[in-house]
């Protein structure tokens, strides 16, 4: 019998893969029409996708975004709620959705056989929502509630705060909801809304699955064209502010059983140029369970059961965040080991080895994200809502495999600034003390503030 | 039909391979038939533990390797741990196969238990018990109920243990747990992708086949159903902002002929918004913001659970009221053709959805394997469900929805 090898088995060469067939055409009243093959499976999805959302809500309106999205459920002008949910149901579709601050997305995905049947009811959902009075009541009284519960929870108090930090006055820094704006939403609010969201020049319609690319483009086509388009403008979005500095915002929460500390800095929009090597960065700090953020704080100091950083990019501005929840007791070693890996980031101390594992989950992981219906959806509408090149997802593995190690370093030495990063410790006061004291330490200012002082800037 | 091959290996792992070389993908999973149905007073939450430290190193993998190994080349990896089983999954190139399986191999021949590793992961696991327990909103009322619902201590308590078993846990007890409990006769290897099986197989053999099997295990007796009484209780929770209700009721076990009536049942119910309890009890009458639950199945006893998160100020009884006229009701009046029509299409279409994830594929492979002993389960599924018929519901219903069999714990915010 062959022994057990002492080696990992790295024989055998990578088999063959290319990004899906994907057909695009840009109609005369502006809306854009997308197609992807894929799939052996006998599923399709459609997607409505408008390149604006919660941009539209008026500052003192903030949560009426969450409403219509839920209200958008109870049934549209040509069917009652009751027969939309009956009909999704016979035919074994599921819808989805949801209005961020860049996007508001309606999607319907179930056996491919129905596919037609589906566009009718993505687009009757998209463009002729019903929103009856009734619906926008119990979805804002739901909606209090959700805010109620984020607005409770460390973690989510964290980021509302983060946010506020990095974009100030900026639509990026605004909460999702407040309680004033939610208590003032009324189902003209709502109407209003939709109207400014749904507009073809700003629109896309794809479909996704187990299809005949040509034929479905031409259809949708045929179909959409003499869509009539909008006058409603997108607001002007202001440049994002700079944020302060080397601040640190303390949140008491005294009932808290963990303290979350999160991070965050400046970084760039999904099209600028430095994306994808600051990406492969990321990657190296905290992007997953093998980066340097949870190798630190779980697998050595086995300080919290994660530790996480994101590179955030939307439309108008990107940022980088990182977060550890943990034991309050134990939350200024938390901030101590993720102020450090913050600095060896800085100072380009990660090695060739990390960055090669980077590049290689990068490349390696993308065939999965672009299999399965919601993954190339996604990287579909990515490509449309940021004007990516034709080829962005054709040579995304070429891209990603090019950051070499002076580019690395060179991203790391501009974007992982210690004396840039704005912090948020949200816990019970004795943790915020213990943090504070370490943090004096690396010169933080910090300001103490409660979740009324939030509320309080939206009324 | 998908060409599925099962074998078993001379040490007793079982082994299920299908074939898919729609994409150069593979799905692995590793599962042990140990849960925390297993554990012992004393050791509530040693399943879990354990699954933390399999990705503490190996002979050949120094320790938080596991993961590196298998990021590196862009797979998806993790481990859960249920009431029945504890799975190890990930995802990979296809021709990063021997990899996984190597990495695999390699931890159940020669896992590397010190000191360190133990305690550090003891410590991570404490704070996972904070974060999904103590500060999440109804954690401590889903061990509750769990404990309500169950007269053996096996099912009755949480997955993820008791805080102070896992404080008092010694390396030599978790040792123990390992050898018992960890051989490769416990285990279901499944793989599902682009593989060229014969080859598979061949490599399975030599990283597996001599493995030696594990220690004697224990006979776990538990009875076919629970012997649950009803039961009231109210929980104060001050990580929920809103009032909450849980009912469970008695159900029947994996391989009772009914399985395939629970499974319709569910759907009927709790899956999609047009589902009865979604309809009635969400939309129309408003009594719940959201509510949740279904057939939660067991080799022993099982359960049709529900967990309903109500508006601000309403009492659980409403609810309860409300779910159980839902419940009589299809003891009273037979399901119509359209309805059941309609359930069959959510779950073929539900089906295939959960096909576009290889991993998932080959944890349900090791699933049909473990609970059905038929690694061809999966492939009868849908056809043995179409065979339920409205009258199987009244029936099933008839005999099994007892309106004061139920266990219902109702959480107040404080």
């Amino acid at each position: 019998m062959i022994p057990f090898p002492s080696q990992p088995p790295l024989t055998g060469e990578p088999r063959d893969w290319s990004f899906p067939r994907m057909l695009t055409r840009d109609l005369p009243n502006g809306l854009r029409v997308t197609a992807i093959e894929s799939s052996s499976l006998p599923i399709a999805q459609v997607r409505w996708v408008f390149g604006s959302g919660r941009i539209h809500e008026a500052r003192n309106r903030l949560g009426s975004g969450l409403v219509l999205q839920r209200a958008m459920r109870h049934g549209t002008k040509n069917l009652d709620a009751r027969t939309f949910a009956e009909r999704l149901d016979q035919y074994g579709a599921r819808m989805a959705g949801g209005v961020t601050i860049d996007s508001s997305i309606v999607s319907i995905s179930g056996v491919s056989q129905h596919l037609w049947t589906y566009v009718d009811m993505a687009t009757d959902v998209a463009l002729e929502p019903a929103l009856p009075k009734i619906a926008a009541v119990a979805e804002r009284m739901k909606a209090l509630q959700i805010h109620h519960h984020e607005w409770s929870r460390v973690d989510n108090i964290a980021a509302l705060w983060l946010a506020r930090s990095l974009y100030g006055e900026h639509p990026y820094g605004l909460p999702r909801t407040t309680l004033a704006g939610l208590e003032q939403t009324t189902v003209e609010d709502l109407e209003a809304l939709h109207h400014s969201i749904v507009d073809p020049h700003r629109g896309l319609i794809l479909v996704v699955g187990k299809i005949e690319v040509d034929s479905v483009v031409q259809r949708l086509a045929d179909r959409f064209g003499d869509l009539p388009s909008n006058t409603t403008p997108v607001p002007m979005v202001p440049t994002v502010p700079q944020a302060e500095p080397k601040t640190m915002v303390m949140v008491s929460v005294e009932a808290a059983e963990t303290t979350t500390i999160g991070m965050g800095l400046p970084a760039v929009a999904r099209n600028h140029e430095d994306y994808t090597a600051l990406r492969v960065v990321n990657q190296v700090f905290g992007g997953s369970a093998s980066s340097r953020l949870f190798r630190t704080l779980r697998d050595k100091l086995g300080l919290s059961y994660g530790a996480y950083s994101a590179l955030d990019s939307g439309r108008y501005a990107g940022d980088l965040t990182a977060y550890v929840t943990l034991d309050p007791y134990r939350a200024d070693q938390g901030f101590s080991a993720l102020y450090e890996e913050l600095e060896v980031m800085a100072s380009g101390s990660f090695s060739d080895a990390e960055l090669d594992h980077a590049r290689r989950f990068l490349m390696g992981s993308f065939p999965q994200r672009a299999t399965g219906l919601a993954g190339l959806s996604t990287l579909a509408t990515a490509s449309w809502m940021h004007d990516l090149p034709d080829d962005v997802w054709s040579n995304l593995q070429l891209r990603v495999n090019s950051v070499d190690q002076g580019q690395a370093v060179d991203m790391a030495s501009r974007w992982f600034l210690p004396e840039e990063s704005t912090w948020v410790v949200v816990g019970p006061q004795h943790s915020l003390s213990s943090v504070e004291a370490r943090a004096a330490t690396k010169g933080l200012k910090i300001v103490y503030r409660t979740m009324k002082d939030l509320e309080d800037a939206f009324i | 039909m998908v060409d599925i091959q099962q074998n078993t290996l001379s040490n007793g792992l079982r082994v299920a391979i299908q074939p898919d070389g729609a994409t150069p993908l593979v799905g692995v999973s590793l599962t042990y038939d140990v849960g925390s149905r297993v554990e012992q007073p004393g050791s509530a939450g040693f399943a879990h533990l354990f699954e933390h430290l399999m990705f503490q190193g190996s002979q050949h993998v120094p320790s938080g390797e596991f993961v590196r190994h298998i990021q590196g080349w862009g797979g998806e990896v993790n481990g859960s741990t249920g009431v029945e089983r504890t799975t190890y999954y990930h995802s990979l190139p296809a021709h990063r196969l021997h990899l996984g399986l190597w990495l695999e191999a390699d931890r159940m021949r020669a896992l590397d238990l010190s000191v360190s590793t133990f305690e550090n992961q003891r410590k991570t696991v404490l704070e996972e018990f904070r974060e999904r327990v103590e500060q999440a909103p109804y954690g401590r009322a889903h061990g509750r109920i769990t404990e309500l619902s169950y007269d053996s201590f096996g099912y009755g308590h949480p997955v993820i243990g008791y805080k102070e078993d896992i404080e008092r846990a010694s390396l030599d007890a978790i040792s123990d747990f390992h050898q018992t409990w960890y051989g490769p006769e416990n285990a279901v290897l499944s793989i599902a992708g682009d593989v060229d099986v014969e080859e598979t197989i061949d490599t399975i053999n030599q990283f597996f086949g001599d493995i030696p099997r594990g220690h004697q295990r224990p006979e776990l007796h538990f009875k076919n159903a629970p012997r649950m009484l009803p039961k009231m209780e109210r929980l104060s929770d001050s990580q929920a902002q809103l009032p909450a209700v849980f009912v469970n009721h008695p159900s029947i076990p994996y391989g009772d002929p009914d399985f395939f009536v629970y499974e319709v049942l569910e759907t009927l119910l709790f899956r999609g918004a047009s589902s009865r309890l979604q309809r009635h009890l969400v939309t129309e009458r408003g009594l719940a913001l959201n509510l949740r639950g279904g057939y939660e199945a067991h080799r022993g006893p099982s359960l049709l659970s529900m967990f309903a998160i109500l508006p601000v100020g309403a009492a659980g009884a409403s609810v309860v009221e409300a779910y159980a006229e839902e419940l009589d009701r299809l003891t009273r009046e037979r399901v119509s053709e359209n309805e059941i029509h309609k359930v069959r299409n959510q779950l073929a279409a539900y089906r295939l959805f959960g096909r576009q994830s290889l991993i998932n594929r080959a944890n349900s492979l090791a699933r049909a394997v473990l609970y059905h002993n038929d690694a061809h389960f999966e492939d009868r599924y849908l056809e043995r469900l179409f065979r339920v018929e409205p009258d199987d519901l009244m029936r099933v219903a008839r005999r099994d929805f007892d309106p004061n069999a139920a266990v219902v714990l109702e959480v107040v915010p404080s």
